[in-house]
C-alpha cells in the first residue's frame, strides 16, 4: 500500500509540474444577493486541476497559457471564463432552474430526465453509498429509499442482506430485485441451505451481489415498479437496481484518488443473561473424596446459586491446570460471552486512476477489503479490480469495455441459527463458565478436546457441546469466490439521432466451500467440499432513435433483441463415517463411500423488445414498451410470453396558468401499467427418478419428493401505479407520493401437499396474490444560508399483501416449518403472505389465559394465525447539516409490525439462561402463571385467578410446544447511520499536491431506540429468500464505527 | 470502416445463431434419469421404511419409551409424552413416500409384460406396503388409503376408515401371497431384507396375515379366525425366516441407533426402572443382553419412568443401566417381524381354538425363539418357572418384543398390559398441561402437516375416530 501511495504521489508531482505556469485569483459571488459563495469548484478545463473557493468566496489557481476556468456549484448555473491575460477574475453565479430537471438512469441504462418518467425511480449517489461504510451495498440503501425494505446486519461475517421492493410479489419464487451493473445482470444467489433459512444451523455465505464494490459506484437507480422493469424480463418483476460504475470523463486529464477507511464492529444487542445461578439441576452431587461436583453433563442453568462455595469445576480435571484436583469458588462470570467476542476490524483501501481526452476515457480502480469478525479466527478478504474504458474509434463508432474481477475468501464464518457456539451461549449452557478457562484449556497436549460439558466426572468426552474455542480453532469452514463480470459494447451513430449498439455481457464465478469437523468433537469427524460454477451471458443488439418531429413533439424509440444463457453447476462431496486419518481433510480420507452431488442446469431465454416515447413540449410524455420472451424452461407451445407496458406523465406546472406562481414550483402526475411474464426453474416438466446413495452394492433410486408438471404455463403479474411529484417554494420543499397495485396470477410454485398423495410437494400453476401500497417521500431545506445548510428527507411506505387464491383443493402454501415444527410459516388464502401459524394461549371469553391443573398455560388445540412476518410500515428520516466544510448526516429508520418466532427466547428461558428465569426470586418462590383456573367443570366453567406457584424450570420448559409463547413483534427504531465529513478548504491544500482532501467519520447501527423482542435484534436475517421471521439462534447484530480518508490528486 | 462492419456482423450473427437453438431440448434434465430398474426403487423403499421405523425420534424416542423399555437420562420429554411436532411429520412422510416407491414398481411393471416375474415383484411390493400400512393404522387410526398415492389427482387425499383399511389389507395380502410363484424369478437384486428369496417373502406375507388377524381378534373375531387359520401353516418356522432390514457397517446403511449413539453422540437412553425390575424379578437372562449393569453398583438398575428433565439429569448416568452396546452396532438389523411374535400369535390363536394344537407349546416355542435370538441357548428352566397362562403370554410377548417399540406399544394397548400388575407398567399421568392424557396413549395424534396441508379431510377423520387425541382408542383396542 505504501508503495502505491508513493507512486501516485510521484506521478501527481510530475503532472503538477507540467501544468503550473501562473496564478489566477478572484472572488465568486451570488448574482442575486451579492454575497460571496464558499465551496465553488474552480477547475482548469481539461485538466481536472483546480481549487475550491474559501469561506470568503476567494480562490487561487495555477493555469497555463490559453486556459479556461470552469466554475461549478450545486444549484447554480455553470460559468466558464477564458483566462486570456487576466490574473484576477471575479465571477457572479446565478441560480440554475434547469439543474433540477435531474437525469436518472432507467432500464437498459438509458438516461432520462426524471420529469418525463411515468413511474417511480429513486436515485442514490455513490457518495452516499460509500459514506455508509457497508461492505454489502444492499445495506447501504437502508432508510434511503421509500418502499424498499432491507433486512441485514445478522452479525455474520459477509452475511446476507435481503431487499424487498414493494413487498413480495411472488408466492414461491424469488422476490429479490435484479441487480444490473453497467448493463450486466448480476447473480445474487447465496446458496445457503434451505434449513438455515428457518433457523437450522448453517453458514450464511451472503448474497452474491455483495461482490459489487461500493467504492466503484457512481450511482444507484432503484426502479421500483414493474413498468420500468418490462425491458429486463421476468427477473425485473421485483424491481431493478441499476448500478452505474465510475468512469473516466472526457477532457479531465489523469486524476488519482485514494480512499482509506477502517471500521470497527462490536455486538449491538446481547441477551440479558442471568448471573445468579450456575449450570446443573438442583444441588451438587458429591464424589468419593467428599468434594462437591458440578453437573457437567447438564447443558442448562438451573443449578445451585452462585454463592462462592468451593466446587470441582470442569477444568480441575486437567493436570496442567493450577487448580487440578481442587475445588474452586462457584462464582458468576457476567462478562463471559462478551469476553469471547473480539472487536471486529474492517480495513478498506481503494486507489483509482481516471482520465480522458478526445479519443477516449478510462478508469482503473483497485480495492482491498480485509475484515476480521467478532468471533475468534474469522476473516474475510475481498480484492476488486475494476476497469472501464471507452475509445472513440471514429466520429461515429465508439467501443467500450468494463470488467470487474473480484476475489473473495473467508475463513471461519460463524455458524448461524441453531448451531454450535450460539446454542451453548444462549440456548443450552452453563452460565457460570469463565471465558479465560475455556480459552486457555480447550485442548490437551495430546490433541484431545476439553469441554465443560464432559459426560461425567470420570469421562471427559463431550456430551452435547464442544468447547467454543475448539469449534473456532478446529471446526471451521472456509470458502472463496473468483468472479468476473463485465461487458463489451460497440456503438455506431448513423446520424445524430440514430444509433446501433451491440453488447455482450457476462457474469461468471466459481465458488468453493469447505467445511470440517475435527476428530474428538461431539459430531463425527467430517470434511466437505462444494464447488459451484455459475454463469450468465447476455448478447443484445439495440437500434435507437432520438429526435424531434417538430418543435413541440419529441420522439425516441428503440428496438432490440437479447439472448440470455444461464448455466449452473454444483459438484459437492463429503466424507462419510468419519475421517480415516484424523485431522487430515481430504475427500479421499473418508471411511465410508462419499456421498456426491453432481448437478447441472441450463436455461436460455430469447427475447425481443421495443419502446416508444413521445413528448409534447415539456408538458406530457407517453411511453410504451413491449417485450417477448421465449424460455427453455416451459413446455413447447407454452413457452412464449409478452410484457406490454404503458406509462404517462403530465407536468402541470408547465401550463401557462401555473407558470411563475410563487408557491408550487414544480408539479407532475404520473401513471403506468405493466404486465410482466415469468418462467420457472429448469427441469420442472418431466418425471424423473432421484438418485440416492447406494446400499452396499445396490443402487438406489427413488421417486422425487416433488411431482413435476408437464402442463406449466408462464406466470403473469399485472401492475399499475399512480403518483405525483410536487415541489414548493422554489424547490425548498419536495414531495413525492406513489400508490401501486400488483396482481400476480397463474404463479408457478412448488406447493407442499399431504405426503399421503405420494409426494411431499407438487409443481403447479395457480394462485393470485395482490400487493398494494403507498410510498411517500418528503424533503425540505430547513435552513439555507451561505455557511449553514440543513436538509431533511423523510421516507415512508406501507405495503399490504394478500394471497387471494391458491390451487383447487389447496388453501395453504407453506413456506417453511420452524426448526422444531412448533410453528409454520404459511401463505394461506385470504391472509397475508408469510403468516406464522401455531398454537396460541387458550383463553376464556374475557380473554384471560386459562391455567391448567399443573399450574401452566393451556394452549389452543389447533394452529391459529400468530402474525405476519411482513412489516406494517417502514420509514426513515435523514437530517443532513453542512457548515462550511463540515457535513453531518443522521439517519433514523424504523419498521413497525411484522412478527418473529424466536427459538433463542424459547430455549434461553427453557434452560434458565436469561434474566426472566431469576426475576422476582422465582427460583425460590416459584412462578405463578398469569391467568385463571377453571374451578367449575367443562360444561359450566367458573374461572378464578390462578395462585398455583410452580417450579420455573417446569414452567418455561412447558412452553416448548406453545407457538404463541415465542412470537414477538419485530418493530424497531434504530439510529442507523451517523456520518461526519470534513473537506480541507482550498486555502490549505493549495500548496499541496492534492486537489481534494476529505475526512469522514461514520457509525452504523449505533443504537436501537425501540424494540419489543427481548434479547435479540428484531432485524434478524439469515438469508435473502422468502422464509423470514423464523429465528433459530441469531448471532448478535453488530454496531460499527470507523473513519476514512479520501485524497484526490 | 470494414472493421466496424465486421464487428457489427459478429453481433448480429451471435443473436441469430443463439435464437436458432432448439431451446426446449435444453430442458432435458441431465441430473436425473427418466427410467430406472424396479429393484432400485425396492432398495429405496426398504431402507427408508427401516430407517424411519427405527429412527432417532421414531422407535428410539417414541416407540421404546412409550413401551416403557427405556427412560431418558436427560431431556425426558418423550417419557412424559411431550413429543416434537416435526418428528411426527417426518414419520408420516417417509412412510407414504416409501409406499409410493413400492407402488411405482407396480406402475412400471404394468407398462411392460414381464410375466410371472412381474407378478412376483408386484407381490413383494404389496407385502411390504401392507406391513407399512398396518403400522400407520396401528399408530394413527384412520389414514388416507384408497385416495392415497394419487399424486396430482388428489393432493389432499381423503381418509379411509381404519377397519376398512384392515379388511382391504388382509384381502390384498392374501391375493399377493397366493400370486407368488416361487419357481419363477423375482427381483434380480436390491432386496436388502431377504436377498430376493421368494419363499421367505411368502412366509413373511403369511406372518403379516397373522399379525393383522390377531390385532382384530376382539373387534372382528370372525375375520381374525378365518385369516389366521388360513395363514398359520405358511408363516415363519424359525428365526432364519425373520424379516429384517440387513444393515451393513458402512454409512449411510447403518442401524439408526448407531447413528444416534455413535455418529451423533446422543446417548440419551437407559433402562426404565419398571422394565428392568420386571426382568430382575423373573431372573430373565435377557436383561444382560438388553442392558449393561450400572457402572456404580454393578447391578441392573433402571431409571424411574416419567421423571422431569431436572430430576432425571440429577441422577448420574453411572447410577443406572445403560443400553447394551450390541443394540447400537452399525449392522444391528432392523426387525420388521420375527418368529417369536409368530409363535406368540399362534399360542393366542390356539387358545381361541383357531389353529390346531395347544397354546402352551407355541408359547414355549416363542420364548425359545426369543432366547435363541439373543444368544441364550437353554430356556427350559425359565419356561418352567413362567408357564403358559394368558397373563404370562402377554408379559412374555412384551419382554420378547424388546427393540420393537412400535409393535410392543400396539400389543400393550390390545392386551391392556397396564391392567396386568405383574407386567409392572407405569400408568403415568403427566402433570404438564399441554397434552390431554391419562395413562398410556392409545394412539399418536396426526402430524401437524396434515392439519395444515390437508385440513378438511383431517378434520373429518378426527371427528370420525372420536377426536384427534392421544386418548382415542383405535377400532381394535377394546377395553
Amino acid at each position: 500500500m505504501k508503495k502505491i501511495l508513493l507512486t501516485c504521489a510521484m506521478l501527481v508531482f510530475v503532472l503538477h509540474a507540467w501544468a503550473q505556469n501562473r496564478t489566477v485569483s478572484g472572488t465568486v459571488t451570488d448574482a442575486e444577493t451579492g454575497e460571496p459563495l464558499p465551496g465553488v469548484s474552480v477547475l482548469v478545463k481539461g485538466t481536472g486541476q483546480g481549487a475550491n473557493t474559501d469561506i470568503d468566496g476567494n480562490y487561487k489557481v495555477s493555469v497555463s497559457e490559453g486556459a479556461t476556468l470552469v466554475y461549478t456549484f450545486i444549484g447554480m448555473e455553470t460559468v466558464e471564463e477564458v483566462v486570456g491575460s487576466r490574473s484576477v477574475i471575479d465571477v457572479s453565479m446565478s441560480q440554475d432552474v434547469k439543474q433540477l430537471s435531474e437525469v436518472v438512469v432507467t432500464a437498459l441504462g438509458i438516461e432520462r430526465d426524471q420529469r418525463s418518467l411515468g413511474y417511480s425511480v429513486q436515485e442514490v449517489g455513490g457518495d452516499d453509498i460509500v459514506k455508509a461504510g457497508e461492505t454489502n451495498i444492499v445495506n447501504s440503501l437502508q432508510g434511503k429509499v421509500a418502499g424498499v425494505q432491507i433486512g441485514g446486519n445478522s452479525g455474520a461475517l459477509g452475511g446476507s442482506s435481503r431487499i424487498l421492493i414493494r413487498g413480495a410479489n411472488s408466492i414461491a419464487g424469488n422476490n429479490q430485485p435484479l441487480f444490473v451493473v453497467d448493463g450486466v445482470p448480476i447473480d445474487n444467489s447465496n446458496f445457503n441451505s434451505s434449513g438455515q433459512a428457518r433457523g437450522s444451523s448453517g453458514y450464511d455465505y451472503g448474497n452474491a451481489a455483495q461482490d459489487i464494490n461500493p467504492e466503484d459506484i457512481e450511482s444507484m437507480s432503484i426502479l421500483k415498479g414493474a413498468s420500468a422493469a418490462a425491458l429486463y424480463g421476468n427477473r425485473a418483476s421485483n424491481g431493478v437496481i441499476i448500478i452505474t460504475t465510475k468512469k473516466g470523463k472526457k477532457g479531465q486529464g489523469v486524476g488519482v484518488k485514494v480512499n482509506s477507511g477502517v471500521t470497527f464492529q462490536s455486538p449491538l444487542v446481547m441477551p440479558d443473561y442471568q448471573n445468579e445461578y450456575g449450570g446443573g439441576f438442583g444441588p451438587f452431587a458429591t464424589n468419593d473424596e467428599g468434594q462437591q461436583i458440578v453437573s457437567f453433563a447438564v447443558d442448562q442453568s438451573w443449578g445451585p446459586k452462585l454463592d462462592g462455595r468451593p466446587v470441582r469445576q470442569w477444568y480441575s480435571y486437567f493436570e496442567d491446570h493450577p487448580n487440578f484436583g481442587e475445588e474452586t469458588p462457584w462464582v458468576a462470570h457476567p462478562d463471559n460471552i462478551d469476553n469471547f467476542y473480539q472487536t471486529g476490524v474492517t480495513f478498506n483501501n481503494n486507489v483509482s486512476f481516471s482520465g480522458g481526452n478526445d479519443n477516449g476515457t478510462f478508469r482503473l480502480s483497485y480495492t482491498n477489503l480485509d475484515q476480521k469478525g467478532i468471533m475468534p479466527n474469522s476473516e474475510l478478504t475481498r480484492n476488486t479490480i475494476n476497469f472501464n474504458g471507452t475509445y472513440f474509434l471514429t466520429d461515429k463508432l465508439s467501443a467500450s469495455a468494463g470488467v470487474n474481477y473480484v476475489r473473495s475468501a473467508a475463513e471461519g464464518r460463524p455458524q448461524q441459527g441453531y448451531g454450535d457456539i450460539i446454542v451453548q451461549f444462549n440456548h443450552f449452557g452453563q452460565r457460570q463458565l469463565s471465558d479465560a478457562e475455556l480459552r486457555n484449556y480447550y485442548v490437551e497436549a495430546t490433541g484431545e478436546q476439553r469441554s465443560w460439558n464432559r459426560l461425567s466426572e470420570g469421562t471427559a468426552a463431550p456430551l452435547y457441546a464442544d468447547n467454543p474455542y475448539w469449534i473456532r480453532n478446529r471446526n471451521f469452514q472456509n470458502d472463496s469466490r473468483d468472479r468476473v463480470f463485465g461487458n463489451v459494447k460497440l456503438t455506431y451513430d448513423f446520424t445524430e439521432n440514430l444509433s446501433l449498439t451491440g453488447r455482450v455481457r457476462t457474469d461468471f464465478y466459481t465458488d468453493r466451500r469447505e467445511d470440517r469437523v475435527a476428530e474428538g468433537s461431539v459430531a463425527q469427524s467430517f470434511y466437505s467440499e462444494n464447488i459451484r460454477q455459475v454463469s450468465e451471458t447476455n448478447a443484445d443488439l439495440i437500434l435507437r432513435y432520438d429526435g424531434e418531429i417538430n418543435d413541440d413533439i419529441s420522439l425516441s424509440a428503440f428496438i432490440g433483441g437479447n439472448i440470455r444463457r444461464d448455466r449452473y453447476n454444483l459438484n459437492a462431496a463429503q466424507t462419510q463415517g468419519g475421517l480415516s486419518v484424523p485431522n487430515f481433510y481430504n475427500l479421499e480420507n473418508s471411511i465410508d463411500r462419499n456421498p456426491l452431488t453432481d448437478y447441472t442446469s441450463e436455461r436460455q431465454i430469447n427475447s425481443w423488445f421495443g419502446s416508444v416515447t413521445v413528448g409534447y413540449q415539456d408538458l406530457v410524455f407517453i411511453d410504451a414498451t413491449l417485450r417477448n420472451d421465449v424460455s427453455s424452461t416451459l413446455p413447447e407451445g407454452n413457452n412464449s410470453y409478452y410484457y406490454p407496458s404503458v406509462s404517462g406523465t403530465f407536468v402541470f406546472t408547465e401550463l401557462d396558468a401555473l407558470n411563475d406562481n410563487g408557491v408550487l414550483s414544480f408539479g407532475k402526475l404520473r401513471g403506468s401499467f405493466a404486465q410482466v411474464g415469468n418462467d420457472t426453474d429448469p427441469y420442472r416438466i418431466s418425471t424423473v427418478y432421484a438418485p440416492q446413495q447406494n446400499f452396499g452394492a445396490n443402487p438406489v433410486y427413488t421417486l422425487p419428493g416433488t411431482l413435476n408438471n408437464p402442463n406449466l404455463r408462464p406466470e403473469q403479474t399485472n401492475s399499475y401505479e399512480i403518483g405525483t411529484e410536487l415541489r414548493f417554494l422554489n424547490d425548498r420543499i419536495t414531495f413525492d407520493a406513489t400508490y401501486y397495485n400488483n396482481v400476480s396470477t397463474d404463479q408457478i410454485f412448488q406447493v407442499d401437499v399431504s405426503s399421503a398423495s405420494g409426494y411431499q410437494s407438487q409443481i403447479i400453476n395457480a394462485g393470485k396474490m395482490v400487493n398494494q401500497g403507498v410510498e411517500l417521500s418528503l424533503g425540505g431545506t430547513v435552513v439555507a444560508s451561505n455557511d449553514f445548510q440543513w436538509n431533511i428527507l423523510v421516507n415512508w411506505a406501507k405495503n399490504d399483501n394478500r394471497v387471494e387464491e391458491l390451487a383447487e383443493g389447496i388453501n395453504n402454501y407453506r413456506l417453511a416449518n420452524e426448526l422444531f415444527g412448533v410453528v409454520s410459516l404459511d401463505a394461506r388464502v385470504g391472509e397475508r403472505y408469510g403468516t406464522i401459524y401455531g398454537t396460541d394461549f387458550a383463553t376464556n371469553e374475557n380473554g384471560d389465559r386459562i391455567i391448567g391443573a399443573g399450574g401452566n398455560y393451556l394452549s389452543t388445540e389447533n394452529s391459529v394465525a400468530l402474525g405476519s412476518v411482513l412489516a406494517d410500515w417502514t420509514g426513515g428520516i435523514r437530517n443532513s447539516f453542512s457548515y462550511k466544510g463540515i457535513s453531518l448526516s443522521v439517519l433514523f429508520d424504523a419498521q413497525m409490525g411484522g412478527a418473529i418466532h424466536s427459538v433463542t427466547n424459547l430455549f434461553a428461558k427453557y434452560s434458565g439462561m436469561t434474566q426472566e428465569t431469576v426475576d422476582g426470586n422465582i427460583r425460590q418462590v416459584g412462578v405463578v402463571a398469569d391467568g385463571v383456573v377453571n374451578v367449575g367443570d367443562e360444561e359450566n366453567p367458573v374461572y378464578e385467578t390462578n395462585t398455583n406457584a410452580i417450579d420455573p424450570s417446569a414452567f418455561f420448559s412447558g412452553h416448548f410446544g406453545l407457538g404463541a409463547a415465542h412470537v414477538y413483534d419485530a418493530s424497531y427504531v434504530k439510529l442507523r447511520e451517523l456520518t461526519i465529513g470534513y473537506s480541507l478548504p482550498s486555502s490549505v491544500i493549495d500548496n499541496t499536491p492534492f486537489t481534494s482532501v476529505n475526512f469522514g467519520i461514520e457509525g452504523r447501527n449505533l443504537a436501537i431506540l425501540f424494540k419489543k423482542i427481548p434479547h435479540l435484534d428484531p432485524e434478524n436475517v439469515t438469508n435473502s429468500g422468502n422464509v423470514q421471521g423464523l429465528e433459530g439462534g441469531a448471532l448478535p447484530s453488530l454496531r460499527s464505527y470507523g473513519f476514512k480518508v479520501s485524497l484526490g490528486f | 470502416m470494414k472493421y466496424t462492419y465486421r464487428i457489427l456482423s459478429f453481433f448480429i450473427a451471435t443473436l441469430i445463431l443463439g435464437s436458432c437453438n432448439d431451446i426446449t431440448e435444453l430442458n432435458e434434465d441431465p441430473n436425473r434419469p427418466t427410467d430406472v430398474p424396479v429393484e432400485y426403487l425396492l432398495t429405496a423403499a426398504e431402507r427408508q421404511l427401516g430407517n424411519r421405523y427405527y429412527g432417532g425420534f421414531d422407535n428410539i424416542a417414541f416407540g421404546m419409551t412409550i413401551a416403557q423399555y427405556w427412560a431418558q437420562n436427560e431431556y425426558s420429554d418423550e417419557v412424559r409424552y411431550q413429543y416434537r411436532a416435526n418428528t411426527n411429520n417426518t414419520f408420516w412422510t417417509d412412510f407414504y413416500t416409501a409406499i409410493n416407491d413400492l407402488e411405482e414398481i407396480k406402475r412400471i411393471n404394468s407398462e411392460v409384460d414381464k410375466g410371472a416375474q412381474g407378478v412376483n415383484q408386484d407381490a413383494v411390493a404389496t407385502i411390504l406396503q401392507v406391513w407399512a400400512y398396518q403400522n400407520l393404522v396401528d399408530i394413527y387410526g384412520d389414514i388416507p388409503y384408497t385416495d392415497a398415492l394419487n399424486g396430482v389427482e388428489s393432493p389432499s387425499p381423503e381418509y379411509s376408515s381404519q377397519s376398512d383399511v384392515y379388511a382391504d389389507l388382509i384381502d390384498r395380502l392374501t391375493t399377493a401371497v397366493s400370486s407368488i410363484d416361487t419357481d419363477e424369478a423375482g427381483f434380480p437384486g436390491g432386496d436388502v431384507i431377504y436377498g430376493g428369496d421368494l419363499e421367505k417373502w411368502v412366509k413373511f406375507g403369511n406372518s403379516l396375515l397373522l399379525r393383522l388377524g390377531i390385532r382384530i381378534s376382539e373387534s372382528n373375531a370372525g375375520l381374525a379366525e378365518s385369516t389366521i387359520s388360513a395363514a398359520a401353516s405358511g408363516a415363519f418356522e424359525s428365526n432364519d425366516d425373520n424379516a429384517a432390514v440387513q444393515y451393513i457397517t458402512s454409512q449411510p446403511n447403518v442401524n439408526p441407533l448407531y447413528v444416534s449413539y455413535v455418529v451423533n453422540n446422543r446417548q440419551d437412553y437407559c433402562g426404565s426402572e419398571n422394565f428392568v425390575e420386571l426382568l430382575n424379578g423373573l431372573n430373565d437372562p435377557r436383561v444382560a443382553e438388553y442392558f449393561v449393569p450400572a457402572a456404580n453398583s454393578g447391578d441392573y438398575v433402571g431409571l424411574t419412568y416419567g421423571l422431569e428433565s431436572a430430576q432425571a439429569a440429577g441422577i448420574s448416568r453411572d447410577a443406572v443401566s445403560q443400553l447394551n452396546p450390541q443394540l447400537y452396532e452399525a449392522d444391528f438389523e432392523g426387525m420388521l417381524m420375527d418368529y417369536a411374535e409368530v409363535s406368540f400369535i399362534l399360542a393366542e390363536a390356539a387358545s381361541n381354538g383357531w389353529v390346531a394344537g395347544g397354546p402352551a407349546a407355541h408359547y414355549a416355542e416363542a420364548i425359545d425363539a426369543s432366547m435363541e435370538y439373543w444368544g441364550i441357548s437353554d430356556a427350559s428352566g425359565y419356561i418352567a418357572a413362567n408357564p403358559y397362562s394368558e397373563d404370562n403370554l402377554a408379559i412374555q410377548k412384551y419382554i420378547a418384543l424388546y427393540i420393537q417399540g412400535w409393535q410392543s406399544w400396539a400389543e400393550i394397548r390390545r392386551l391392556d398390559l397396564e391392567s396386568i400388575p405383574a407386567a409392572n407398567l407405569v400408568v403415568y399421568e403427566p402433570e404438564d398441561n399441554f397434552i390431554d392424557i391419562s395413562g398410556i396413549p392409545r394412539r399418536r395424534i396426526y402430524p401437524q402437516d396434515e392439519q395444515n396441508l390437508n385440513s378438511a379431510n383431517y378434520q373429518a377423520a378426527a371427528e370420525r375416530i372420536g377426536g384427534d387425541e392421544y386418548s382415542t382408542n383405535l377400532f381394535w383396542d377394546i377395553d
